[in-house]
């Protein structure tokens, strides 16, 4: 066991990179899980801290729930960016492996290397993200509106909360490296590298999920006054669980249409696209759930701004709600784009050979950046738009009566859907942009000697 | 699985320590192998030759383990390497099989003298001093002591192949693996490791295959064995 301690140790900027990223997914992660945990654990003798209320959002026994699972979800770009930093150096990661694999080390020590180099980056980070927890239950209830005091005040369950979730989210991030660590071959006609997994064999779970989407929201429509929240939470989790094993796919089929093109670039995307088609289907998934929150936050807010409010307070407590499910969303996108950099960065250096010789052959790197636009855009922007119709479907029928009239849930639905495209052609650009220094440096002419 | 099976020994026969017998293995559109058959006794090195393509490279993958065969037997001291789960043949190679591939593959993360003392961490059965003596005591022997401390990204490719050398024989192997140790090397250098590699074997009565296109690699051989499409087609006795 101490032999793979040692050498699980992170040694390169490139393993420390790695480190620091499985580290801020598992504080993300753990920030999120305490506060979640809190706000279940709040009760009404919580209500006056220091003299001050909580948010009424965790108060009302109605929405609690919602608050609950709407932090617990946004653990899911946590986990994406985590599994995304797991893959980080992958290449150099490769060539470590297949050495050890040489000196003797077998498929399951070089399972257990991968698994305690996250668990230790894991358990560091989830520590960070609880004394962030700590820091913003306690500072929370001092200084903001009380609107916005969603972490109760912390209480002594904390003492036996934090251990235990600081060790969970480690052991998530263990979990994690062993099951998406692949065997290491080391062969003569691929020197060093992993078995790669093919993407078809999620295919049945794609289907399964999907069917019982259908079923489950068959069930709800029909027993709604039945079981309201619950049904909504299964529906929400099925949809997850349905988006992450179905958008992958649509990876695939987007790279098969590209590679119909007679434009080099739109085929050079394509073949990066099926390369690695789990990634940007990961991240489209996302996006997805985050162009469906925007949709719903624009068209909710302008349903309440459109009532009229006799209660006194009343649109502000709406258009909050809506307004932090949308800054949810904002940052479940940030935090996607990063997964996207992340992937696109590493393909990039594993061939920079292949760019420093298109290069050569005359390709420009304006020509390049393209490419890796249309690669970072073709699944994920169509999913953001997908999610917002499908959300403007359920929503604009549903608040047609708030919205006083046809044209105005149209002209609502018409800004939700602008205000989708907008954000993820920005985190598009964004993306590319991030990319574009390692682009530049593997057009290099150094580039052609590399292994 | 199948039980490990042992070779057992006829009265007054030696055990080889590499046997294989009609070994077949394919990659996904081309056969590699078909039918190989080959011995190897205590002491003897064998070059194994043959053209681009012949199936030299995936002989040597495959006896050393890292590759199971489609079908066929392969053993290392009377162990059947395919029908032992990888932890298992993990540890037979580490302590019994040296491997040495082309371009080296050593860990860059790791310092020459840690990674000639991989073999020997990852089986856990020495302390570290013992493991760092007797590395040094091989790095020294391979004339490259004084690299102890760099690191494989500070090599040059004469001195990646003799710690790579050092790597292999640092367990004390009984069986001794080559794929073209000399390919990246220039003339006198392939020339001066194919000398270590061999004294070293023929001192520690190891036998030693080495996959080859080199000549002078044959011409040291106590055995040429020729495949051609991935059967055997001849065995010479080189004196």
């Amino acid at each position: 066991m101490s032999a793979v301690l040692t050498l699980a140790r992170p040694r390169t900027t490139s393993d420390w990179r790695r480190w620091w990223l499985v580290a801020a997914a598992c504080a993300a992660a753990a920030v999120l899980v305490l506060c979640a945990l809190r706000i279940a654990r709040y009760r009404l003798s919580d209500l006056v801290v220091l003299g001050r209320q909580v948010s009424p959002y965790v108060q009302d026994a109605g929405t609690r729930p919602g608050v609950i699972v709407g932090l617990l979800l946004c653990c899911v770009p946590a986990l994406v960016l985590l599994i995304q930093a797991l893959r980080f150096g992958s290449a150099a990661r490769e060539r470590r492996l297949a050495g050890l694999r040489v000196a003797g080390a077998s498929q399951s020590q070089l399972r257990r290397i991968a698994m305690a180099e996250s668990v230790g980056a894991g358990v560091v980070g989830a520590a960070a993200g609880a004394v962030a927890y700590l820091a913003l239950a306690t500072t929370t209830p001092r200084i903001s509106s009380d609107i916005l005091r969603l972490v109760p005040y912390p209480d002594r369950l904390d003492i036996l909360a934090v251990p235990l979730v600081v060790l969970a989210v480690g052991a998530v991030a263990g979990v994690c490296a062993r099951t998406s660590a692949r065997a290491v071959i080391v062969a003569p006609r691929r020197v060093a590298g992993r078995l790669p997994r093919p993407l078809p064999s999620s295919r049945g779970w794609a289907s399964a999920f999907l069917v019982a989407l259908l079923a489950v929201l068959t069930i709800q429509v029909l027993g709604y006054n039945l079981w309201p929240h619950t049904g909504a939470f299964v529906v929400i989790g099925v949809a997850v669980a349905t988006a992450f094993t179905l958008t992958p796919y649509l990876g695939v089929l987007a790279a098969r249409r590209l590679m119909r093109s007679d434009d080099p670039m739109r085929q050079l995307a394509a073949a990066r696209l099926r390369a690695d088609a789990r990634t940007p289907g990961r991240v489209a998934a996302v996006v997805a759930a985050c162009g469906a929150t925007f949709m719903i936050a624009v068209v909710f807010s302008l349903s309440v701004w459109r009532v009229d409010d006799n209660t006194g307070g009343g649109k502000a407590y709406y258009v909050t709600g809506a307004a932090l499910a949308g800054l949810g969303a904002l940052v479940a996108l940030a935090v996607s784009v990063v997964s996207l950099v992340i992937a696109a960065s590493e393909q990039v250096l594993e061939g920079r050979r292949a760019t420093a010789a298109l290069t050569a052959f005359g390709v420009s790197t304006a020509e390049l950046t393209r490419a890796m636009r249309i690669q970072l855009g073709i699944v994920t922007i169509p999913c953001a738009l997908t999610g917002a119709a499908l959300a403007a479907s359920v929503m604009v029928p549903l608040l047609r009566s708030d919205l006083r009239g046809p044209l105005v849930a149209l002209g609502a639905a018409a800004l939700g859907f602008a205000c989708v495209w907008v954000l993820s052609v920005l985190a598009n650009r964004a993306a590319v942009r991030l990319v574009r220094r390692q682009l530049a440096d593997a057009t290099s002419a150094e580039n052609l000697r590399t292994a | 699985m199948s039980e490990p099976t042992e070779q057992t020994a006829m009265p007054g026969e030696s055990v080889a320590v590499l046997s294989m017998r009609d070994v077949q293995f394919a990659y996904p559109r081309t056969a590699a192998l078909r039918g190989v058959n080959l011995d190897v006794a205590a002491g003897e090195v064998v070059a194994v030759t043959g053209r681009s393509g012949s199936g030299k490279s995936t002989l040597l993958h495959v006896a050393a383990g890292l590759l199971r065969p489609a079908s066929g037997t392969v053993h290392v001291l009377g162990q059947e390497v395919g029908a032992l789960p990888d932890a298992a043949a993990s540890s037979l190679r580490r302590k019994h099989v040296g491997l040495v591939l082309q371009h080296g593959l050593l860990v860059p993360e790791l310092s020459v003298l840690a990674n000639v003392t991989l073999p020997l961490v990852l089986e856990g059965t020495q302390q570290r001093a013992s493991a760092q003596a007797l590395a040094h005591d091989w790095l020294t022997r391979l004339e490259v002591a004084d690299l102890a401390t760099a690191f494989p990204g500070e090599l040059s490719g004469g001195q990646s192949q003799r710690v790579a050398v050092a790597r292999a024989l640092v367990a004390g192997p009984a069986l001794v693996l080559a794929d073209e140790p000399t390919g990246s090397l220039d003339s006198v250098g392939g020339e001066r490791l194919l000398d270590l590699l061999v004294s070293a074997c023929r001192a520690g009565n190891r036998a030693l295959v080495v996959v080859t296109h080199d000549n002078r690699v044959a011409a040291v051989a106590d055995r040429e064995v020729r495949l051609l499409d991935g059967t055997v087609e001849y065995e010479a006795v080189l004196t």
